[in-house]
């Protein structure tokens, strides 16, 4: 038994998550690890009444993620829910390796972001990021809903490739033309 | 195109000054591109002949409905005008043939009982592929009969795909508008400007659609049959090819034996959805503790405190009590708040510019504070809701900036927090329940009364999706910041799987619709051909079950594929 999903996404628990993803990986606990929310009280309690019949919503800080990930490990139908690629960093780098992989569900536009897939958005230094956690083993894919396509390593280090290349273009474009 | 109420007059030189960004996107070549498209395919007709008059008529009134359902599916909510039965019962009722509408939308709505475009994913564009399929059935050449229903199908199947092409599309060119939009500063006041762009395209894809799918082919197909008929050596096979002269290869409606794959598989696969929503069973629903925001000491910060939310409530529908034109207004920019969706920002110009009309006709101090939400949201991250909880969220916003408390946090949190924890409330209770009983029952009475089937589903749909926002809003106003905690009431949570689980049984009810309204004198080998149908549809429904396109496109090939066979082996059709 493995955790059932451990994903990425800005707007951490809502409907893609509790209705798209959570029945068909039979989820019981949606587990927020997010700083933000465990530190105000009302974001807290806003997500634990959004939980789905049947289910319920935890909301964990990252240190307390980091330090006891392995005990949901066989708890089976968590559902854990991360808000960006540098908390994914900064859980990887304390050992944070789910087995069923990591997936990338929606990071949406903010300024210095460019689009890796229709629902991923990423500045420079987040793509530097996904390179190094793509290159590290943690079993990244993207995908935004299940049956919809699936992005796995080699895909996405090539869309990444392809931007950084449109970027690097555009930037020597953008110069030329000066 | 200015949405009425739209306010932010640019100050001279102002223009001038603002950073400069790429190309303007206009939002009037679309428009453009579609009244060619549908003006193309008349040219096409006066230049092969008079014959079929009417038909013009036909396409221009489809493709008027269709620019209206294409609102409807992009950036109205959706509400129901876009579902495959409503669209097509409509569109045959406004071309005079509604019988023919209301069998393609019957067909349709049985493919796609219940679509569900959760967080903004995309789904297969049903009504327009209604629209487009109806066009394909009553303008085909009356030779080509016996192929009329299949043809009308496959294409209705490959608008439905297309639709989710043209979607992408337009939702890059939202993305773009709000990139320029930002980029000059992200003016609350011209969001409006993004979602009249984004409603304008809205509505020339619909006309697109008709005419490009249905007008220009058509119309190609007609030109190409008489000139193979009349020059070409062999031209007699070419134009039967093309649709003057199909043999009775075909059995004359194989719709009759194919709706019973389609109602199998459609039905399987709604079982699936149903299943997932009710997953959890109902009993536990129905004893679960009922969500109660927790209270704390007065002036500490704590879940949902009550002196953070201002002064004491007015009534319900006092968000909107404002001058005719300011009430107008804000609900135009409720109704419209998907019309700049984009992968990337999704609802985020939808809510500024709700937020800037939140701030109108106010006194001072709350006209500040909800300038200062504007500045908040323009200047902020992607935000997103169901539509209807848009409303609930409306409404708190009204409450807080009119009487503020002692507020911990920016306001636009509640629109970031609320937006993402009531969308799977809506979700669950719009898409997962209500929506596909709503469709399920609808198809249950189409059987006996097909107009009586299509009223149904309009006016229940209208009513419910117009009604929930009406009292969404209210509820939000009473409600302030804990709007986000969702709908704390025991009826609340629990009917929306009650709804879930009543599925199976309308699902059965649609079954014996079918079966009593089937000829109860037809042959055993028809109705052993009839359980085949039903098991074989009921076995590719179930494995497409999270595959609208794929069971839309299997659907059509297998049904049209064993319609053939059986027509070849000479089993009664029933």
């Amino acid at each position: 038994m493995s955790l059932a999903l451990v994903r990425v996404d800005d707007r951490l628990l809502h409907g893609q998550v509790a209705l798209g993803w959570g029945p068909g990986v039979h989820a019981r606990v949606y587990l927020i690890a997010d700083d933000r929310v465990a530190a105000d009280s009302w974001e807290r309690a806003a997500y634990e009444a959004a939980a789905p019949p049947g289910t319920r919503v935890e909301v964990w800080d990252l240190a307390r993620l980091a330090a006891r990930w392995r005990d949901l490990n066989g708890a089976e139908g968590t559902v854990i829910l991360l808000r960006g690629l540098r908390e994914l960093a900064d859980l990887e780098k304390t050992g944070f390796r789910p087995p069923s992989g990591v997936n990338l569900g929606g990071l949406h536009a903010s300024p210095g972001t460019r689009e890796l897939l229709p629902f991923l958005h990423v500045t420079m230094d987040e793509s530097a990021i996904l390179a190094r956690l793509l290159e590290s083993g943690l079993g990244l894919y993207a995908q935004e809903l299940p049956g919809r396509p699936r992005y796995d390593r080699d895909a996405l280090l090539a869309l990444l490739a392809a931007m950084e290349g449109g970027a690097a273009a555009g930037r020597t474009g953008s110069g030329a033309g000066r | 195109m200015s949405l009425p109420g739209g306010g932010g007059e640019t100050a001279p030189g102002e223009r001038a000054q603002r950073p400069r960004g790429p190309a303007r996107l206009s939002p009037w070549w679309p428009v453009a591109l579609g009244l060619l498209a549908v003006g193309l395919p008349a040219a096409l007709r006066a230049a092969i002949g008079p014959r079929h008059a009417g038909d013009l008529a036909i396409l221009l009134l489809l493709a008027a409905w269709g620019a209206i359902v294409s609102l409807d599916e992009r950036a109205l909510g959706p509400l129901v005008l876009h579902e495959p039965l409503v669209a097509a019962g409509v569109g045959g009722i406004l071309a005079g043939r509604p019988a023919e509408g209301l069998l393609l939308g019957f067909t349709l709505q049985l493919v796609w009982p219940g679509l569900r475009p959760l967080g903004g994913s995309r789904e297969p564009a049903a009504g327009l592929a209604a629209l487009v399929g109806l066009g394909w059935y009553l303008l085909l050449p009356e030779p080509g009969g016996p192929w009329r229903f299949p043809a009308a199908l496959g294409a209705a199947i490959a608008t439905a795909s297309w639709g989710r092409a043209a979607e992408d599309l337009l939702r890059r060119r939202n993305a773009r508008r709000e990139e320029i939009w930002s980029a000059r500063g992200g003016e609350a006041a011209r969001a409006d400007r993004l979602l009249a762009a984004g409603a304008a395209e809205a509505l020339a894809r619909g006309l697109l659609a008709i005419g490009l799918l249905v007008g220009v082919p058509l119309a190609a197909l007609r030109a190409s049959s008489q000139i193979l008929r009349g020059h070409a050596p062999g031209g007699a096979f070419a134009g039967a090819a093309l649709g003057v002269s199909w043999s009775d290869f075909m059995p004359p409606e194989p719709a009759v034996a194919a709706v019973w794959f389609l109602a199998a598989g459609g039905l399987v696969r709604q079982a699936f959805a149903a299943r997932r929503e009710g997953g959890g069973g109902l009993t536990p629903a129905l004893h679960a503790p009922a969500f109660r925001p927790r209270r704390t000491a007065r002036g500490e910060e704590g879940a949902f405190p009550a002196a953070q939310e201002g002064g004491r409530p007015e009534s319900a529908g006092s968000a909107f009590r404002r001058p005719a034109r300011v009430r107008a207004a804000l609900w135009i920019r409720l109704l419209l708040i998907q019309a700049g969706f984009s992968q990337a920002f999704l609802q985020r110009s939808g809510f500024a510019a709700l937020a800037h009309q939140l701030g109108r006709g106010r006194r001072e101090d709350a006209s500040l504070r909800a300038r200062a939400l504007e500045r908040e949201l323009a200047g902020g991250r992607a935000l997103n809701t169901h539509p209807a909880t848009a409303a609930a969220l409306s409404g708190a916003l009204d409450r807080l900036i009119e009487a503020p408390g002692r507020e911990p946090r920016p306001l636009s949190r509640l629109v970031e927090v609320g937006g993402a924890t009531l969308a799977p409330h809506a979700d669950r209770a719009f898409w997962g329940a209500a929506r596909p009983c709503i469709a399920l029952a609808a198809l249950a009475i189409f059987p006996f009364s097909p107009a009586a089937g299509l009223m149904l589903f309009l006016a229940a749909g209208l009513v419910l999706e117009l009604g929930v926002r009406a009292l969404l809003a209210g509820w939000g106003r009473r409600a302030g910041w804990a709007v986000a905690a969702g709908p704390a009431g025991r009826f609340s949570r629990a009917a929306p799987l009650a709804a879930a689980r009543l599925q199976p049984a309308l699902s059965l009810a649609v079954l014996g619709a079918l079966v009593a309204s089937s000829s109860p004198g037809a042959d055993p080998a028809a109705w052993a051909l009839r359980g085949g149908w039903f098991i074989l549809g009921g076995l590719t429904g179930g494995l497409a079950r999270r595959r609208g396109m794929t069971w839309g496109w299997l659907s059509w090939g297998a049904g049209a594929a064993g319609t053939l066979i059986a027509r070849i082996l000479g089993l009664g059709m029933g």
